[in-house]
C-alpha cells in the first residue's frame, strides 16, 4: 500500500473506532441504570463489545501509524477526535438509547458485509470476526423497538421524539473522511453513498412498521467528522481522568 | 413497576450431547426477550449448545417429601408430552436440575406419577420437575454461530486473575502502619 493510501485508511479506520469507542462510553452510562437487571446485563455486553470493536479499528490503525491504542483513546484532544456527533450526544432515556443503538447496529449490518470482502486483508479479517455479534446486537434493538414502537402511547411517544431528535445527525454518519473515495477505488472499504442508500432502505420502512413517522427532512448539508457538539468535552474528561491523573500507571 | 415481568427457567446445554441443566431464571415480558436474557445472563462465556426457557407457571416442581401428597385428578385434557428433569445430590453448590426424558400424560401431575414409576431406577432424586414440551421456547441451531460462539474466541478473566488482592493489602498495610 502507498503512503497516501496508508494514510487515507487510517483515517478511515480512526473515524470507525471512535464511533465505537464513544458509543461504548455512552452504552456503559446505563449499567446500574437500565430498566431491570437482564437489560442492565445485556446493555453492558453489548457497551463492552462495541468497546472491543473499537479496540480491534484501533489495532489496525496501529499497524499503519505505530500509534498505540492506549495513547490514541486517553491522550488525545478533542480536536483530534472523528467520531460522529450521534454517539456522543448524552444517553437521554432509554427508547433514545435503543434508537441510537439501532441506527448504528444498522449502519454495521450494511457495511460489514462489504468489508468482509475488502481488498486489505486485516480489514477483511476482522470485519468477518466483528460480524457474528453485531447481528446479535441487531436483534437485540430491533426487539426493543418493535415492543417501543408498538408498545403504549408513552412509549411510542418518547421513540418519536428520539427519533425526531436523532434522524438529522444519523445523516452525518455517512460523512466520508478525508481520501475514503481512494479507498472505496482501490476495494478496501465500500462507498459511503451505497451505505447511506442501503441504510436508509432498512430503516426507513422498519420505522415505519412500527408506527413512528419519518422526519420530513434528510439533511444533504452535514457537518464534518471533525466538528463536535458541546457533549463530547465532558465525555473526555470522564473518559480520559484516570489515565491522566498517573500516565505511568501500570494496569 | 408499570408491567407484570414473568419469570422464567432456564436451561442450558453445554454441548449437543449433553442434557439440559436449570442454570437459573431471567424476568421478561415474553419468550422472545426471556431466551435474549438468558443468552446474556447465563451463556455470554461459558460453552453453551442450546437454551430453552421455560415460565415457572408451566412447571410443576416437587421435592421427594411432597410427592406423598401428590393428588392425580382425572382429566379429559388430551395427552401430551411432558419433559422430566431431576435433582440428585444433597450438595447445594453445582448441582442442578437435570433433564432425563419424556413421558405422556394429559396433567402435570399425571406426567409426575408417571416420570416417578418410568424413572424408579433414578437414585438419590430430592426434587422433580415436569413441564410441557410445548412450553419450552428455544433457540434454533441456525442461531449458534450469532449466539454462543463469539464468546468463545475471547479471553475472559476469573476475579482471582486481576492480581489485586496483594497490592491492595499492601495498600491498607501501608495506611495502617502511616
Amino acid at each position: 500500500m502507498d503512503n497516501i493510501t496508508t494514510q487515507h485508511l487510517a483515517n478511515k479506520l480512526l473515524a470507525m473506532a471512535d464511533d465505537e469507542l464513544i458509543l461504548a462510553h455512552r452504552d456503559s452510562e446505563w449499567t446500574g441504570h437500565a430498566p431491570i437487571l437482564e437489560e442492565d446485563i445485556a446493555f453492558a455486553n453489548i457497551a463492552q463489545d462495541e468497546l472491543g470493536h473499537a479496540n480491534i479499528w484501533y489495532e489496525l490503525r496501529q499497524a499503519l501509524t505505530a500509534e498505540e491504542p492506549n495513547q490514541v483513546v486517553y491522550f488525545r484532544d478533542l480536536a483530534g477526535y472523528r467520531n460522529a456527533q450521534i454517539v456522543e450526544l448524552p444517553k437521554g432515556d432509554w427508547a433514545f438509547s435503543m434508537l441510537r443503538q439501532y441506527f448504528f447496529d444498522m449502519l454495521e449490518q450494511v457495511r460489514l458485509p462489504t468489508l468482509m470482502n475488502s481488498s486489505y486483508k486485516p480489514l477483511a479479517d476482522a470485519a468477518t470476526k466483528i460480524r457474528a455479534e453485531e447481528i446479535y446486537h441487531l436483534r437485540h434493538t430491533y426487539t426493543w423497538l418493535k415492543r417501543l414502537g408498538l408498545g403504549t402511547e408513552e412509549s411510542n411517544r418518547r421513540l418519536q421524539n428520539a427519533l425526531n431528535e436523532l434522524w438529522p445527525y444519523a445523516a452525518q454518519m455517512f460523512v466520508p473522511v478525508a481520501g475514503e473515495y481512494s479507498l472505496v477505488a482501490a476495494d478496501i472499504v465500500p462507498a459511503p453513498t451505497a451505505v447511506e442508500a442501503a441504510w436508509r432502505e432498512q430503516v426507513e420502512p422498519f420505522l415505519t412498521s412500527i408506527d413512528l413517522t419519518i422526519p420530513a427532512n434528510w439533511p444533504t448539508q452535514r457537518p464534518a467528522r471533525s466538528e463536535h457538539t458541546k457533549h463530547l468535552a465532558t465525555l473526555l474528561a470522564d473518559l480520559q481522568e484516570v489515565a491522566r491523573f498517573d500516565p505511568q500507571a501500570n494496569w | 413497576m408499570a408491567y407484570e415481568d414473568t419469570k422464567f427457567e432456564v436451561f442450558k446445554q453445554d454441548k449437543e450431547d449433553r442434557p439440559h441443566e436449570a442454570v437459573g431464571t431471567v424476568h421478561a415480558p415474553d419468550e422472545e426477550i426471556a431466551l435474549q436474557h438468558a443468552r446474556d445472563v447465563f451463556a455470554r462465556r461459558p460453552d453453551c449448545h442450546n437454551l430453552w426457557v421455560i415460565a415457572e407457571k408451566d412447571i410443576l416442581k416437587r421435592t421427594i417429601q411432597e410427592i406423598d401428597q401428590l393428588i392425580v385428578n382425572d382429566s379429559d385434557a388430551p395427552e401430551q408430552t411432558y419433559l422430566v428433569c431431576v435433582k440428585t445430590g444433597k450438595r447445594r453448590a453445582m448441582t442442578y436440575v437435570k433433564h432425563i426424558g419424556e413421558v405422556t400424560a394429559n396433567s402435570h401431575e399425571a406426567a409426575l406419577k408417571e416420570a416417578l414409576h418410568k424413572f424408579n431406577h433414578k437414585k438419590n432424586v430430592y426434587v422433580w420437575w415436569v413441564f410441557p414440551q410445548t412450553a419450552v421456547t428455544q433457540n434454533d441451531d441456525e442461531d449458534i454461530d450469532i449466539l454462543f460462539t463469539p464468546g468463545l474466541q475471547k479471553a475472559y478473566r476469573q476475579p482471582n486473575q486481576y492480581h489485586t488482592v496483594m497490592p491492595m493489602r499492601r495498600i491498607v498495610h501501608e495506611e495502617e502502619t502511616a
